[in-house]
């Protein structure tokens, strides 16, 4: 309930780092921004604990003992959420984390909303000035997880390690693996080795190098593959939880390729005949 | 065929399953005689290991004869008797050949999950997880083995299965820790945990020469077996301060070097091993490190600290202070079996070692379920038990 005020003024104060934000650099804007938010919330979480009756009254609920009370470990919860940015500045764990609490918010004002001592238009306003909060606080953390979805060019130094890309245009990625053997003899089987079902896949589109291990006798594969992404996030989600997105296909490729330079097969246990995982009872009816 | 399954926490259940068969050709189907419980296997039981599946045939350590070969095995034919290292080791690639068996880079089929929680891949294991690759455990009447022409110990010498089962895991194991301790003579070494793979950890320091071994335990039984079968002198935690009795039987000095013969499941008493206990069933440590935070603590100066014990995830108030400031070795290890089974044979057959001293209960595979219960409650004294299949 605190938080309702607490994250209407929280939306006073981004929107006030948005107006600044546009006339500075996008990092220290990024900065600026988080940095007033956590301002705010060491601020609003102090109030909290050192007076919870007033701002119980602010929102429209009564001061009793045990609204006071809450009030008071919600205060705490902000002034972590506010020191949790200053120690985290480029982490997006902290805005998330005010999301949650936005989200808890609401539960609450809606749980108050059945108490007859409650005055409901207040509570209402401050249930919509939440929401409104809750929709742009999942907006900032979103951008902060996701440098791609956010407004601005990602031209700025702190976003330059996590380049904004098209949705659609070509990826590389690049795998490496140890072969127990020369680079003359992995270079001279590679092409075959790489023609086996199980592995074209995986290396469909790829560039490879091989160069000797320092600790010789070894050969150090280098291999870069392009791909089209395809289905957008979701799509690149579903696909690396189910292993089937390009990097894991790549690994497993390589890790196919090593077991057939090294050992002539690829190596199958009971439960990877099958799909996903599976018993290791072994199964009469599957089939290599 | 019959096969002790995996069906839930604390849960192990007889059933009739299909058949091993040949998937790669270097394969063997063995017909097991005999099979153990070991006590990885309650970590399993427990429900501490991710990656298990209902259904999961259990056992890692088992030993019997080939009934049929793949058509690259050229060492070993039908009839011959065998007994299989636990970790399944190609021998061919740079792990195997620098004698890391445990560590082979080709045996896991499912090397990126283990990827993802570890860093990187162990070799595969039976009956331990998918994780660990999702091969089918020994504790069933039959059971593929991958790479036969490197894992499996021929045994012609007429020794019984009691007397060479063990060189499946736990006899390396323990001999393992007691060689990664670094013992020199005049030694003293102390052992937390007086299982089996303790028993043999002291029966190893002794062989490598420690001058002496302490076991600490609160089981009196296995503390009477390590003093009476394995020759260590012995603390109960649950009576005595480890850290004080350890300090005084040393000169002040601490042990040279310290096993963990327990791992993540260990206990302990008063606030401590309420927290841990706390912490893991929130899910916010994995493991119980309360015998290594101890080792640790306990450890000469510059002395080593050797881990057996298994971990599988991640521990709370790990000591690191003292291990870095006291100029502590850490050394650890799934057991690299292979190494060990033949000197290890030999020493059985010279009459160094005797394994079976740890095992006091036999009984017939369709028992396990009883026996998973008995060893997990330390019912009867049990200290080792062995699974009759044939």
């Amino acid at each position: 309930m605190a938080t309702t005020v607490g994250s209407f003024l929280r939306r006073s104060a981004r929107g006030s780092g948005q107006r600044n934000g546009r006339s500075v650099s996008g990092s220290t804007r990024g900065q600026s921004l988080a940095q007033g938010m956590g301002w705010f919330s060491v601020g609003l979480g102090t109030a909290q604990l050192l007076a919870p009756r007033a701002l119980s009254r602010m929102i429209g609920i009564d001061d009793s003992d045990r609204n006071a009370a809450i009030m008071r470990a919600i205060g705490v919860r902000e002034l972590a959420s506010g020191l949790g940015i200053f120690s985290q500045r480029n982490d997006a764990t902290f805005l998330w984390g005010r999301v949650v609490g936005d989200i808890m918010d609401l539960a609450l004002i809606g749980a108050a909303g059945a108490s007859a001592r409650s005055d409901r238009r207040k509570l209402a306003g401050a249930a919509l000035a939440v929401a409104g909060a809750l929709a742009l606080d999942m907006a900032t953390a979103r951008k902060r997880s996701n440098p791609e979805v956010t407004e601005l060019p990602a031209t700025s130094d702190q976003d330059r390690d996590e380049p904004a890309e098209a949705d659609e245009s070509p990826r590389q990625i690049r795998k490496a693996i140890t072969i127990s053997r020369s680079p003359d003899e992995v270079q001279r089987v590679w092409s075959d080795v790489v023609r086996h079902p199980d592995i074209a896949d995986g290396l469909a589109y790829s560039q490879v190098s091989f160069c000797p291990s320092p600790r010789g006798g070894e050969t150090e594969v280098r291999v870069d593959v392009a791909y089209e992404p395809r289905l957008g996030k979701v799509g690149a989600a579903a696909s690396k939880l189910a292993r089937k997105d390009p990097a894991s296909r790549l690994s497993q490729s390589l890790r196919h390729a090593k077991q057939l330079i090294e050992i002539g097969e690829i190596v199958h246990s009971d439960a990877s005949i099958h799909r996903g995982p599976h018993p290791a009872r072994p199964d009469r009816e599957a089939r290599l | 065929m019959k096969a002790a399954c995996w069906m839930g926490k604390q849960k192990v259940e007889v059933v009739d399953v299909p058949e091993p068969r040949i998937l790669n050709q270097r394969d063997a189907i063995v017909r097991i005689t005999s099979t153990a419980i070991c006590g990885s296997d309650l970590h399993l039981y427990n429900g501490f290991v991710q990656t298990m599946e209902r259904g999961d045939i259990l056992g890692h350590e088992f030993m019997g004869e080939v009934v049929e070969v793949g058509k690259s095995v050229k060492n070993l034919k039908a009839g011959d008797r065998v007994v299989v290292p636990f970790p399944i080791a190609c021998g061919a690639c740079g792990a195997c050949k620098a004698e890391y068996y445990s560590l082979c880079e080709n045996s896991n089929p499912n090397a990126s999950m283990a990827e993802k929680m570890w860093g990187h891949s162990p070799a595969g294991v039976y009956g331990y997880s998918h994780l660990l690759g999702g091969f089918a455990g020994g504790q069933a009447e039959y059971a593929r083995v991958p790479f036969a022409d490197v894992g499996p110990l021929k045994i012609d010498n007429g020794l019984t299965d009691e007397q060479v089962l063990f060189l499946s895991d736990i006899l390396p194991t323990g001999y393992m820790g007691a060689e990664m301790a670094n013992i020199k003579p005049g030694d003293i070494v102390a052992v937390w945990g007086c299982g089996p793979v303790g028993q043999f950890a002291i029966a190893s320091a002794f062989l490598l020469g420690a001058e002496r071994v302490i076991a600490i335990d609160r089981f009196r039984y296995r503390l009477e077996m390590a003093r009476d079968r394995a020759g260590a002198e012995i603390v109960n935690y649950e009576e005595q301060s480890v850290l004080e009795v350890l300090k005084e039987m040393t000169g002040g000095r601490g042990p040279d070097a310290c096993i963990d013969a327990v791992g993540s499941e260990a206990h302990g008493h008063g606030a401590i091993y309420a927290y841990d206990r706390a912490k893991q069933a929130l899910m916010l440590e994995s493991d119980r490190p309360i015998a290594l935070r101890e080792a640790i603590m306990a450890c000469r100066n510059a002395g080593t600290v050797s881990v057996i014990g298994v971990y599988g995830g991640f521990i709370d108030k790990f000591p690191m202070g003292s291990l870095m400031n006291r100029s502590l070795t850490l050394r650890t290890g799934q057991c690299h079996v292979h190494r060990y089974m033949k000197p290890l044979l030999q020493r059985i057959e010279r009459g160094e070692i005797d394994p079976t001293f740890v095992i006091t209960h036999t009984m017939p595979l369709h028992e396990a379920p009883r026996g998973y219960d008995m060893f997990v409650n330390k019912e009867d004294d049990c200290e080792k038990i062995i699974l009759k299949a044939a």
